[in-house]
């Protein structure tokens, strides 16, 4: 191109570009005339420019790092602001400065005349007065010259100053940021929300305005004092925009699609910055993030991950994170959590629970990603709000499973709840209940015979059942009589009272009732092989007296398909349940209590093959009826509630819900029961199994103990229950690095399920595993690998090789075959596992983290460091640390990663690690409720990690002492970390006497004898090289 | 950087201004180190909300090297800004091909250059390319060059820019309009 035609087009364009859009055309025709070639190339400028206007190119400095999309205020001078202060505009006196937004800045500034008063006074930046920016600020104060809210600060006045800076004057806001307000006043839970719904309320007349205001955040809101009494004032509608268009010619200009609005209070489609889609419901999800800040004081982002974040990873968050529910984000607070509910007049635990349910869920619909599924309105919001104060149902409701992650630790399958009425009410052993339990199950029989019936079995109930346990009857063996034994006297009797001439000779429902009675019994006892009989006698005398489609005949199906459940026949009992759920909706309807519960069954089966999809919905539609037929504190409804809790935080990493059904079925339990009842066993065992999948093994350790002793107390030491109930404790203690009382009631459990249970059981299997690692945990390798063997065996024979339980087993297996020193083995082991693991589960997974680990330690041992570095790397950077950033299997792979890198000389790598992995490992140590391995762990780190400046013997041996004194002495391997501490804090006679302990302490058949024989043998010399 | 340094700048900005230009080429190199410098104390600084503007930083360089910008008559600071503008273009380019991350073929990503971030990887290539870019239109209409070089790598707004350059707001509003303009075409943002 010539020089000179160049530079005609940069004329043309420079005369083009200050003209508005309309008139363009116009000037292009005159100014090129036929010249096609130069108009094009100026169009094409023009074009170009307004896209980049659009884009926001180049609309900030260049900056090295920080936030995106921070105001673009600081380029001003500040000399602009000192020249400005003192001076007059028409009839104000500028005093002081107030704040700066992205184009304006806001002063403080006195009115004489007609009244004397101080106003807020907004006025143009220097040096930003370009068309676009005159055109959004003309747009902010007609927005606000269209409202009148008492809560929306109102404009009073407007003009241009000598030179042509366009300002305008709003009513002076004296107020705090509402954020500072809230803290500096401790207000209570409820006293910010009735904040936040005046909030809504001015949001809400903005949008009837058509004012959208974009970029509503803690700083845009203040609360001033009105006769003592707060009110919130939302302010700075900077970058507000219409929704109509009326409201500016100009609207195009305040359409461009700066990166304006702060992170994190931004809707995920105006981080899109497409600019041009943004409406109502961008407000409601920035009220979302407020009110979770007003709650929790926090952001649903993190605010720092998002200021270190680049714009592209900024607008990935917010568009795909699924953040925190409220009451989520306070339990992983850790410490901070105290001072966020101190600042609310409460205290943590409380907090949680008062976050938890409606208002978590009222949250998440506001901050939904497709706004779509937000409130529409923000009086919607306000109204919900309004619902859950006055303890009425809301319309939000829990979210579907969005999050990804799936659980970590597979639940143990005893801890399904399993109780029906009649039993439930027989176990406690009152016979009050029996007999009405039992008479409720005769009404199902026909009427005609009804009366005839249930003076029969009030008989055989008196005579023969309760007669036998009850004190005060003559035969009676007063409360050492356990309940199996009066089943067995009462199944005796009605062998014969079933014979030829005997009571129930002509009456077979009669006896079909009673059998079924014994025979859900029997199962409920794990006396299997009575209960099948009985069970199918019952179901023949059925089908035989009233055919296949009569209700109590499909009723006895449904008692078998529990026995198939309880004895890990599930492809049988979903065949068996899916037939007779749909002759019961056919004959009874759905919402029968007998349909309800093979419906709960059902989805119960279809839990344990899987099939969660299938249960999920399943035990949803159940619930919801049985809330609205049956209320809830009836006895199914709960157990559908409870059952559906396992589901969401087993599978679908739903724990705050999860949580809050089964608090809800506990206390309701625990009200129409008594404290100390039967049914509240299965519910507390649950809820510790939530802690546990939680990574809170302290609090579920401590739910676990209250229901062993409950379980003692009022159960057989051979109850299904209370086997369960002492596995748990026993995988507690384990994970608590008790491992000999770990060991003990592993054992004592295992005895008993080897007897009673049919062979390959999942329970079984289980406790041999529980076993097997607190031997493993004790250098018992010799003894542990058998078993861990079997119960992998056990395990892939019960399930498929896909089932994660099968799969975690190996890896553990594998870990043994790597300590035990076959590498390879083990290496293959792990590699077919993770095989599997990735095609079954997706990733990233955290039973694949854990493989990984795994694998890296044996790469690390094998000296494959590249390998090894690949796979720690890969962890570390994995989504699920950000969700369990003091995960154990993170932890354990920054410990790893940070040796290699030192074994390799990458010190200052090493550094980096170690710094952050002793801030991790503090945390969790410091905890009030953390656990010694924790402690045990930290101290090890602050023993020997390299760099060796970053060690610290001291706070080690303080560690290391309360590590050994929480397992009471017993552990072997913290006495040793002991020990050490001891000879690097100089006490080495303290050490050799620690280590002597450890030794004892260690099991004979342990493979740590030799090396720790070796560390005595290292302090014995170190003393003897101190003595002269 | 100590006590003399002040001196030595005003110094060499002096000579700038008297028309030699191989002054300008030694006053680089100072502020091309301070600006590095404070970019670092910065960073250190365990801030995390410290946004590094190259308007803050090429002010806290000048505060630095000159103290108070009030001393000097803004026709001499506008060699300072050009030498700072430079300094923190070629910081950047640093920064990108450092991070050896270009990635090759697959043809543009159209991430909005609204901000430079040197934190973000993303943006590497951007950088790299705009430099090109920034380069043709040195060529091409040095005038909107040296607006870009002050109002983007110094950070300077219009005001400032055109006092820096003794010329109009408005012409400065024209220029940069244009180099905008020009830039995104260039970089093929306008392909839609």
């Amino acid at each position: 191109m010539a020089i000179q035609s160049k530079q005609r087009v940069r004329e043309i364009f420079n005369e083009a570009s200050e003209l508005a859009a309309e008139d363009r055309p116009g000037y292009l025709d005159k100014a090129c005339g036929d010249d096609a070639k130069l108009r094009a190339q100026v169009e094409a400028l023009l074009n170009a420019l307004s896209q980049a206007q659009q884009a926001a190119f180049l609309g900030q400095p260049s900056q090295v790092k920080g936030v995106a999309g921070g105001a673009g205020g600081e380029s001003t001078l500040k000399s602009d602001v000192h020249q400005t202060i003192g001076t007059v505009i028409d009839r104000y006196k500028i005093l002081q400065l107030i704040g700066e937004g992205g184009f304006g800045t806001v002063y403080m500034a006195e009115q004489v005349k007609p009244v004397r008063r101080k106003v807020a006074l907004k006025i143009i930046k220097l040096g930003m007065d370009t068309k676009q920016v005159i055109a959004r600020f003309e747009a902010e104060r007609q927005a606000l010259a269209m409202m009148e809210h008492p809560n929306i600060a109102r404009v009073l006045d407007a003009g241009e100053t000598e030179t042509g800076r366009p300002y305008f004057v709003m009513e002076l806001v004296k107020g705090v940021p509402i954020l500072a307000y809230c803290d500096q006043n401790n207000l209570t839970t409820s006293e910010r929300l009735d904040l936040f719904m005046d909030i809504c309320l001015a949001v809400q007349h903005s949008h009837q305005k058509g004012i959208i205001h974009r970029d509503l955040k803690p700083s845009n809101v203040m609360v001033t004092l009105h006769d003592g009494r707060p009110v919130p004032k939302v302010i700075d509608f900077g970058i507000a925009k219409a929704t109509q268009q009326r409201l500016t010619e100009k609207t195009v200009f305040t359409e461009y699609g700066q990166f304006i609005g702060t992170p994190q209070y931004m809707s995920p489609e105006q981080a899109e910055m497409s600019g041009l889609d943004i409406d109502t419901r961008s407000d409601i999800y920035s009220l979302g993030v407020l009110l979770y800040e007003l709650l929790t004081g926090t952001t649903p982002f993190d605010p720092v991950k998002l200021r270190e974040a680049g714009l592209a990873e900024i607008q990935r968050i917010i568009r795909e994170e699924e953040p925190h529910k409220p009451s989520t984000r306070l339990s992983t607070m850790g410490d901070e959590a105290m001072n966020v509910a101190k600042h609310r007049r409460d205290n943590p635990a409380h907090l949680a629970r008062v976050l938890r349910g409606d208002l978590d869920w009222i949250i998440m619909k506001a901050l939904e990603k497709d706004r779509t599924r937000r409130y529409e309105t923000a009086s919607g919001l306000v109204e919900d709000l309004r619902r859950h104060l006055k303890s009425e149902p809301v319309l939000a409701s829990p979210p579907s499973a969005v999050y990804k992650l799936r659980k970590f630790v597979r639940r143990n399958r005893t801890g399904v709840m399993a109780a029906t009425v009649v039993v439930a009410a027989l176990l406690a052993s009152t016979a009050v209940s029996v007999a009405f339990a039992m008479s409720e199950a005769a009404q199902r029989l026909r009427a005609d015979e009804e009366r005839d019936i249930a003076k029969v079995i009030n008989e055989f109930l008196t005579e023969d059942l309760i007669g036998a346990v009850a004190p005060s009857s003559q035969r009676g063996r007063g409360k050492d009589v356990r309940l199996l034994e009066a089943v067995n006297e009462a199944a005796r009797r009605i062998e014969r009272a079933g014979q030829a001439g005997g009571m129930f000779a002509d009456k077979p429902k009669v006896e079909a009732a009673i059998r079924s009675t014994l025979g859900n019994t029997y199962r409920l006892l794990g006396e299997y092989d009575q209960s099948q009989r009985h069970l199918e006698r019952a179901r023949e005398l059925l089908i035989k007296e009233l055919g296949v489609d009569d209700p109590e005949t499909l009723k006895s199906d449904y008692n078998l398909g529990y026995l198939y459940f309880d004895l890990s026949r599930n492809d049988d009992g979903v065949v068996l349940l899916e037939k007779t759920l749909e002759r019961q909706k056919d004959l009874l309807g759905d919402e029968d209590r007998d349909t309800l519960r093979s419906t709960h069954l059902l989805a119960l089966l279809y839990f344990w093959l899987s099939r969660f999809d299938d249960a999920e919905p399943l035990y949803r539609e159940t619930l919801d009826i049985q809330r609205r037929v049956l209320g809830t504190a009836d006895p199914d409804t709960l157990l559908t509630m409870v059952n559906l809790a396992s589901l969401l935080y087993d599978s679908r990493n739903g724990f705050a819900e999860a949580e809050s059904l089964l608090m809800e079925a506990l206390e309701t339990q625990q009200r129409v029961r008594g404290e100390d009842s039967p049914d509240t066993i299965r519910i507390r065992e649950e809820i510790s199994w939530l802690y546990m999948v939680m990574f809170r093994p302290d609090k579920s350790m401590s739910w676990e103990q209250e229901t062993l002793e409950i379980c003692l107390r009022i159960l057989s030491p051979e109850h299904p229950d209370t086997l369960s109930s002492k596995y748990r404790v026993a995988t507690n203690y384990h994970a608590f690095g008790q491992q000999n009382k770990a060991e003990r009631l592993a054992r004592e459990v295992l005895e008993v399920q080897r007897r009673v249970l049919p062979k390959d059981h999942l329970d079984t299997a289980w406790s041999i595993l529980t076993l097997g690692w607190a031997l493993h945990a004790q250098g018992r390798y010799d003894e542990a690998l058998p078993l861990l063997k079997e119960a992998s065996e056990m395990l892939n024979s019960i399930s498929s090789d896909e089932e994660q339980w099968y799969l975690s087993s190996t890896v553990h297996l594998a870990q043994l075959l790597g300590d035990l020193g076959r590498d390879d083995e083990a290496i293959r082991r792990i590699l077919n596992t993770m095989d599997i693991q990735e095609r079954v589960l997706g990733t990233p997974h955290a039973q694949i983290l854990f493989s990984k680990m795994r694998l890296a330690e044996l790469y690390m041992a094998q000296d494959k460091h590249d390998e090894a570095q690949t796979h720690l790397e890969e962890i570390l950077q994995s989504p699920i640390r950000d969700s369990f950033p003091d995960h154990s299997v993170i932890l354990t792979s920054m410990r790893l990663l940070a040796e290699l890198h030192a074994s390799q000389d990458r010190m200052e790598k090493a550094r980096v690690l170690v710094n952050d992995l002793l801030k991790s490992q503090r945390r969790r140590a410091e905890r009030l409720d953390a656990s010694a391995g924790s402690k045990s762990a930290y101290a090890r780190t602050l023993l020997t990690c390299e760099p060796a400046d970053l060690r610290d013997p001291a706070k080690a041996l303080e560690m290391a002492r309360q590590a050994v004194e929480l397992t009471e002495r017993t552990n072997a391997a913290f006495l040793k970390t002991l020990a050490l501490a001891h000879h690097l804090s100089g006490d080495t006679a303290k050490a050799i006497e620690t280590q002597k302990e450890a030794i004892d302490r260690l099991h004979e058949n342990s493979a740590w004898h030799e090396e720790y024989r070796a560390a005595l043998s290292e302090y014995e010399a170190a003393l003897n090289d101190e003595s002269p | 950087m100590q006590g003399n340094q002040p001196s030595q700048v005003t110094l060499l900005l002096e000579q700038a201004e008297s028309g030699d230009h191989a002054a300008v080429n030694d006053l680089l190199p100072l502020v091309y180190d301070e600006l590095r410098r404070v970019a670092q104390v910065q960073m250190s600084d365990e801030r995390p909300d410290h946004t590094l503007t190259a308007t803050a930083l090429v002010h806290e360089a000048y505060l630095r090297l000159l103290g108070s910008e009030q001393q000097l008559p803004w026709a001499n600071r506008s060699h300072f800004y050009f030498a700072a503008g430079e300094a923190m273009r070629r910081i950047l380019i640093e920064h990108a091909r450092k991070r050896g991350r270009v990635k090759r073929g697959g043809g543009r990503r159209h991430i909005p250059l609204d901000v430079v971030d040197l934190a973000s990887t993303e943006n590497s290539q951007e950088i790299l390319s705009f430099d090109e870019a920034f380069r043709r239109l040195e060529e091409e209409a040095v005038d909107a060059a040296a607006v870009v070089r002050l109002r983007f790598y110094a950070g300077l707004s219009i005001d400032e820019t055109a006092k820096a350059l003794g010329v109009s707001s408005r012409t400065i509003d024209r220029d940069w309009a244009f180099a905008r303009a020009w830039l995104y075409r260039e970089l093929g943002h306008d392909s839609l």
